[in-house]
């Protein structure tokens, strides 16, 4: 689902280089004017009221309400530096689905098993129609960061925090914090992968500058495959951006860019994994695994009865036992539920650190192995070197 | 442009720091607490017993330290499944016969239709207090009438009985806990002892340290010295925070044995309606530390029998 407002999504209002900076209520509004979110809202009224006595039929006509329409839809937003941010419909619908369903989820046991299923096959069924379609769209990274954000407020909230260590709580709050800095410098750093200052297909050699020079000979030194480039006049050329780009360079539809190395698009992080960024993304999604399962153990060992493990530097670490009468309180059942929850979503992340650590052992990147693309691989070790430095 | 910037990571910080006070302060999490540990607890217990023992001329005192030593865990098939051997006494007695006990304990259950618990209970308490070599007798305090529950009423009526037979430690007993060690002798010391402080269905940790239910014991002349328990508190909650407060009152500490000796479990149940006037009663409890408790106990005994397994008294509260 994209915005109506295509034209917003390129505009780049910088606060600090307006002479006049707009106040946090302040916004530009369809037509480009400046408004605010208190004032005007009479005038709206007194529009459509006008316009309304005016019509001798006495009905508001379709074009008015339209406008009404898309100005209450311009208002929907929250104060913000800079001036008042946009929220959109999707991301709104986003959550209050989220919400609900997690909250529907604790009902009983029945409920518990119906929604899950159906969860389970509606963010398939929507993710495949995403990967068709092409489509750029929030509903993933609302999504996923919506359920963290939930999982983290029900356990300080409703989880019966007192039979539970601060230590314990330390852990959870260390990975959860690692694992968000981790995903938020994967998906900023994604912007830099991208190749909008290369040279352009039809700029003649003459014309280039020598900075522009210098930087392509640095690239094509950092690739591991520079030294096949025998021939200087050989270069790769991505008809869709009408650019060179280098070597393992790859053009992503969603993004409409080309991305050094690119793994794949992450719909959940709404953005391209490649060089630039690679080492983060996997980085954060070790944190969140390992929190999303601290959680579980967590609520599920103070909400059933739990018996202990084995004890590592003073803390025992324990197992759930016994999870009988689970639902018959609502708060202890949003615990299990939300345990449950977590327990998918780390199942989830399994799957993906599987495949990412396959592909990085044997020296691919995800979309060079589905187009089925020749890359010179050499043995396990300098694949992973090769990773871990960045090369 | 700089303080632009500048301010931007200033509310970033301040945001996240306020986050982070929140998440993670102490008093909302598990306490740790002093306990005592495993090789000085013989020397905090007690020696005293009834009459009717100390005039027993058997010359051999009982031997604790290896019991305390080894610390067994004994919950677990055949002690929980039935009587092993059994030589309890009618009543719900039982002193062993080799050696002379250092110790005398009324173990006092509080009860109302828990027919399993209690059966469970029985089986096993004798199965473990008799391999821990004391002296011991078991009083079940039924509520006979449909008024609410009062725990703590139970507990003065059963705490009278016992102390008119001359017993000189108490242990105030829920029916659905049990001690997962060995160790852990039931018999009093010094202070009174917080016997259930790692509770399974608490993952092993003490919510509070001013926690103070589930299994006490106590001796009798301390017992008497707080004027028991207060008897007002109907329902669930409440009289066990208004006993330590008594307690604290009469400047009374309480102490706790190693979470390795103080293992209970819980049996299975459905959880009972809170009382919700304890916090009122809690507020104002000071006011009536000497006037409401075993001084002003009024109680209807309806029977008193003597059982092979247990001593049942019902009451008419």
């Amino acid at each position: 689902m994209r915005s109506h407002y295509s034209e917003a999504d390129f505009y780049d209002y910088d606060p600090r280089t307006d002479i006049d900076p707009l106040c946090c209520c302040e916004f530009f509004d369809r037509n480009n004017e400046r408004s605010h979110l208190l004032v005007k809202w009479c005038c709206c009224f007194c529009q459509s009221a006008s316009a309304a006595e005016s019509n001798t039929s006495c009905k508001l006509n379709e074009k008015t309400v339209r406008s009404m329409l898309l100005t209450f839809q311009d208002r929907l937003r929250i104060p913000w530096r800079g001036g008042a941010k946009q929220i959109t419909l999707d991301v709104v619908i986003t959550l209050v689905i989220l919400i609900a369903t997690l909250l529907m989820a604790a009902i009983n046991y029945q409920f518990c098993l119906i929604v899950f299923s159906l969860m389970l096959l509606a963010l398939l069924y929507v993710k495949h129609y995403s990967a068709l379609s092409h489509t750029k769209t929030k509903f993933f990274l609302v999504w996923f960061f919506g359920s963290c954000v939930y999982l983290l407020v029900l356990f300080e909230l409703t989880v019966p925090l007192l039979e539970i260590l601060f230590v314990e709580n330390a852990v959870l709050v260390l990975l959860m914090t690692l694992g968000f800095y981790c995903l938020m410098k994967a998906k900023l750093r994604a912007t830099k992968g991208d190749l909008a200052g290369l040279l352009d297909v039809n700029g003649q050699l003459d014309k280039v500058p020598k900075d522009t020079q210098v930087i392509m000979f640095s690239d094509r030194d950092d690739s591991d495959d520079g030294s096949t480039d025998a021939d200087v006049g050989l270069r790769l050329t991505c008809q869709l951006c009408r650019k060179y780009v280098p070597p393992r360079t790859y053009h992503c539809k969603v993004c409409s860019a080309c991305v050094v190395r690119q793994d794949h698009h992450n719909v959940w992080l709404n953005c391209c994994i490649g060089k630039s960024n690679h080492r983060f993304y996997l980085a954060g999604c070790c944190f969140t695994l390992m929190a999303l399962v601290v959680f579980a153990n967590l609520s599920l060992t103070a909400v059933c009865r739990p018996t202990p493990i084995f004890t590592l530097y003073g803390i025992t670490v324990m197992m759930p036992e016994d999870c009988n009468d689970i639902f018959f309180q609502y708060d202890i059942a949003l615990c299990f539920t939300g345990s449950l929850y977590a327990l998918m979503m780390a199942a989830f992340i399994t799957i993906a650190l599987a495949k990412q650590f396959w592909f990085i052992t044997i020296g691919i990147s995800y979309d060079e192995w589905r187009r089925g693309d020749h890359v010179k691989r050499r043995n396990v070790f300098w694949n992973w070197k090769a990773f871990c430095l960045g090369q | 442009m700089i303080t632009f910037r500048l301010s931007n990571g200033v509310y970033a910080y301040v945001a996240y720091l306020v986050l982070m006070v929140y998440f993670l302060w102490p008093g909302r999490f598990a306490s740790w607490y002093d306990y005592i540990e495993g090789e000085n607890i013989y020397d905090q217990l007690i020696r005293k017993t009834t009459k009717n023992i100390s005039l027993m001329r058997n010359g051999l005192r009982c031997d604790y330290s290896e019991v305390i030593e080894e610390n067994l865990s004994i919950y677990r098939p055949p002690y929980t499944e039935d009587i092993i051997n059994n030589n309890v006494r009618l009543g719900g007695e039982y002193y062993p016969e080799d050696c002379l006990p250092s110790f005398s304990t009324a173990i006092i259950v509080p009860y109302r239709q828990r027919e399993r618990q209690l059966n469970q209970f029985l089986i096993y308490m004798h199965n473990y207090l008799r391999r821990q070599r004391i002296h011991y007798r078991i009083f079940v305090i039924e509520q006979y009438d449909p008024k609410p529950f009062n725990r703590a009423k139970l507990f003065n009526i059963g705490a009278l009985i016992a102390m008119r037979l001359d017993y000189p430690c108490l242990v105030l007993h829920d029916v659905d806990l049990m001690p997962m060690n060995l160790g852990h002798l039931y018999a009093c010391s010094r202070k009174p002892r917080h016997m259930c402080s790692s509770l399974d269905v608490f993952r092993y940790n003490l919510p509070y340290r001013e926690l103070f239910g589930g299994v006490v014991a106590i001796e009798s002349s301390v017992f008497l010295n707080i004027n028991g328990m207060s008897n007002m508190f109907s329902g669930w909650g409440g009289e066990d925070d208004d006993l330590y407060r008594r307690l604290q009152n009469k400047q009374i500490e309480i102490c706790r044995f190693s979470p390795s000796y103080s293992q209970y479990t819980m049996l299975q149940h459905r959880k009972e309606t809170p009382n919700k006037d304890r916090v009122a009663f809690l507020k104002n409890g000071k006011l009536r530390y000497n006037t409401d408790g075993l001084k002003s106990l009024v109680y209807k005994e309806v029977d008193f029998k003597l059982h092979n397994l247990f001593t049942h008294v019902l009451v008419e509260t």
